[in-house]
């Protein structure tokens, strides 16, 4: 079970745009903010938001559809 | 900007304090909002599951070095099958970090008896990370310092330590090109000339 789920949160980072992804991994997996994203990526902080909320939504939409094929 | 605009980073634990602060006011009376949350929860419990040794989410860094440790823990982690050597300093723009990214770098495993890391040449050969994990504190006036053989030995210099234990060295270039030998030896703080300490982790090239 634990295998599926990293499986499938793999699967669905992959599948991410490099720079929504990119946004992901610093803000879990560093322990950034928003703010300090934009810092390191030198990219405006919108930017940087509207990222975070894309591919979030994004994960989301994943692992809900790997939810529907695991019990299908 | 709408506060509904924060909510993925309110659920990713991005905001800043003060953003953090308003979005939980905001929660406490907008059911939507709370449902929304909770829809989350699914991507939450994957995304720990991909934490090594479960351990719970990067504590907040608030140095201006948390660049170095925002690198070291996403090197270790590896997602997506590879590792990512992010940029040293925050001037690059993000065609250069997309790119590294998105491109596998070359890794080189270190391992010793209690601890282990990873050497590895960012997309393009322009920089060169080493990460150990599971080193001790070095004793006062001590510290752990690169060294690589080639032709000849020669050190990068000394590994920092993160807060979270880490022992991590950023340096421009590919320096272990030639590299025969890796290691990591305990030596005096400001560097020694020579190795002379035990070895901590090692690789055969």
């Amino acid at each position: 079970m634990q295998h599926q789920l990293e499986r499938d949160i793999r699967r669905a980072l992959d599948a991410l745009a490099t720079d929504q992804r990119a946004v992901i991994e610093l803000a879990y997996f560093g322990g950034l903010t928003q703010t300090q994203i934009a810092e390191v990526l030198d990219t405006p902080l919108g930017t940087v938001k509207s990222r975070v909320r894309l591919a979030m939504q994004h994960l989301r939409r994943s692992v809900d559809a790997f939810g529907v094929e695991a019990r299908s | 900007m709408n506060v509904h605009d924060d909510l993925e980073a309110f659920v990713l634990g991005a905001l800043d304090a003060d953003e953090e602060f308003a979005f939980r006011d905001h929660l406490a009376t907008c059911s939507s909002c709370r449902d929304e949350v909770a829809r989350y929860a699914g991507v939450m419990s994957s995304l720990r599951a991909i934490r090594q040794d479960g351990a719970p989410p990067a504590p907040r860094i608030t140095q201006r070095t948390y660049w170095r440790e925002a690198i070291a823990a996403v090197l270790l982690l590896g997602i997506g099958g590879g590792t990512y050597a992010f940029m040293q300093r925050p001037d690059h723009d993000l065609a250069e970090i997309a790119a590294m990214v998105a491109d596998h770098p070359r890794e080189i495993a270190l391992s010793g008896p209690v601890a282990s890391g990873s050497v590895v040449v960012g997309q393009g050969a322009q920089r060169t990370a080493f990460v150990v994990r599971g080193l001790p504190p070095p004793a006062p006036g001590r510290g752990y310092q690169v060294w690589i053989r080639g032709a000849r030995v020669s050190s990068p210099g000394m590994l920092h330590r993160t807060r979270d234990g880490l022992e991590v060295l950023i340096v421009p270039g590919d320096v272990v090109k030639d590299a025969r030998k890796i290691g990591v030896t305990i030596e005096p703080a400001g560097g020694s000339p020579k190795r002379s300490g035990p070895t901590q982790v090692s690789a055969q090239v």
